[in-house]
């Protein structure tokens, strides 16, 4: 199954979803479009003991198309503003599904990419990561629940640094912090966000 | 006991009861002065700071024990404390508490309100309450999220005091500078975190992460789409 730089892998009890737009898979409108509906339309049902979520190639996300971010207020307004708040619902919805969902996080995390990790119920990441929430350096805020979620899981005054500074954090900061939840290499990236399930799964069934 | 002062974009509020700024009453400043200090259009954070060689000691026990005899008079006291605590822990702006000497019990409370701490290494922390067979009256004992829950027992139930090195490593202390520095370094701080940005982005994102803090989360997403959309020129399709 798949949308436009989104590809749903359901093969075995644990399902994966694919940021497919390399190298940055980046999280433009036509993503966004297909991301809330597959949220909201396919996930829910899914008969799956969790969900994977990670980017095709090296990087998890690069977040959102600037040139597009910057274009925002040329396109009919209400338009855009309705979009947005898809956008966002489309977040509440990962938090409600009915399985965990883990972001497998390798490479570029930023913007609007660290928003949807965010929303995941844990994250893991390689050493090579790189998480933050850049847009003030375009002059923004995040505006899919990053100024919501950040605090709960680093505190308000790290939250507030990171969101007014625009500073990019490595895997062992992102750690240190609690912005994510462990590290491991590369190669075992995958097997181990679905042996992470798997586990809670087992804990589930018990 | 509370001055309001600025220096450029940045507000200070001194707490102002030499030696060690005890505070006489509970509601240690007037909130409508407060709240509209913090709220003055152009600002881009404040400082929280105490008079001469220490931060606050906290309350005056003489005069709590005078207090104590109109309970409610007490009590109406306490919760005018605690809404100028919820005006500096919601505020819009980064708040930053210089902290030199005594930070205790309703003066801890006081530093811990604010966003960020900076303190001399002569600081000193803690909730002495409970070896005046009291507890923590201005939210003291709720706060989870600063000291984290073992912490938070740890201070609360034995009264110790922690210096700032212990402070920092427990993670309720940003830095350490000299005592001579403190004001500085939290000015400092603050300068990192707002320089070259228009006063209403600073706002904007401040508001944002208060909404996360204090509002039920799909309200707290919605308004942040607003605030969103606001920034980048957008009407809102509210």
């Amino acid at each position: 199954m798949a949308g436009r730089g989104l590809t749903l892998d359901c093969a075995g009890r644990v399902a994966t979803l694919w940021l497919d737009a390399p190298p940055g898979n980046r999280t433009d409108r036509a993503f966004f479009a297909g991301f809330a509906r597959m949220v909201r339309d396919v996930l829910p049902g899914l008969g799956v003991d969790g969900l994977v979520v990670r980017g095709r190639g090296r990087h998890f996300s690069a977040g959102a198309d600037v040139n597009e971010l910057r274009a925002v207020s040329t396109p009919a307004p209400d338009e855009v503003a309705a979009a947005l708040s898809e956008d966002s619902l489309a977040t509440l919805r990962i938090e409600t599904l009915p399985y965990p969902v883990v972001a497998a996080i390798d490479g570029a995390c930023l913007g609007s990419g660290l928003e949807l990790a965010l929303a995941c119920g844990y994250r893991i990441a390689t050493p090579a990561a790189t998480l933050g929430l850049p847009e003030i350096t375009f002059g923004l805020m995040p505006g899919c629940g990053g100024t919501v979620r950040l605090p709960r899981l680093v505190g308000t005054g790290r939250a507030v640094e990171m969101i007014l500074t625009g500073r990019l954090l490595s895997a062992d900061e992102a750690l240190a912090e609690g912005l994510v939840d462990a590290i491991v290499p590369r190669p075992e990236l995958h097997a181990s966000a679905v042996r992470s399930i798997s586990r809670l799964a087992a804990g589930r069934a018990a | 006991m509370t001055r309001f002062s600025r220096r450029g974009s940045i507000g200070i509020v001194t707490l102002s009861n030499p030696p060690a700024n005890l505070m006489t009453e509970p509601g240690f400043a007037d909130a409508g002065a407060l709240s509209a200090f913090l709220e003055t259009p152009d600002l881009v954070g404040a400082v929280v700071t105490g008079e001469g060689r220490h931060f606050c000691g906290g309350a005056d026990l003489a005069r709590l024990a005078d207090q104590a005899r109109d309970p409610r008079r007490l009590s109406s006291g306490l919760e005018q404390g605690k809404a100028l605590l919820d005006l500096l822990r919601f505020a819009t702006v980064p708040i930053v508490a210089a902290i030199r000497g005594q930070c205790l019990g309703g003066g801890f409370e006081i530093a811990l309100a604010c966003h960020f701490r900076v303190a001399s290494k002569g600081a000193m922390f803690g909730f002495p309450e409970s070896s005046h067979g009291l507890v923590p009256g201005l939210g003291g004992t709720l706060l989870r999220e600063e000291l984290g829950f073992r912490g938070l027992v740890d201070l609360v139930l034995s009264g110790r005091l922690v210096d700032a090195e212990e402070a920092q490593s427990t993670g309720f202390v940003d830095r350490i500078v000299d005592a001579g520095q403190v004001e500085a370094a939290a000015e400092k701080l603050l300068a990192d975190l707002t320089e070259g940005k228009p006063p209403g982005l600073v706002r904007s994102i401040m508001e944002s992460i208060q909404n996360g803090r204090r509002l039920p989360r799909a309200e707290a997403l919605r308004r942040e789409t607003e605030l969103f959309c606001r920034l980048a020129g957008v009407r809102s399709a509210g």
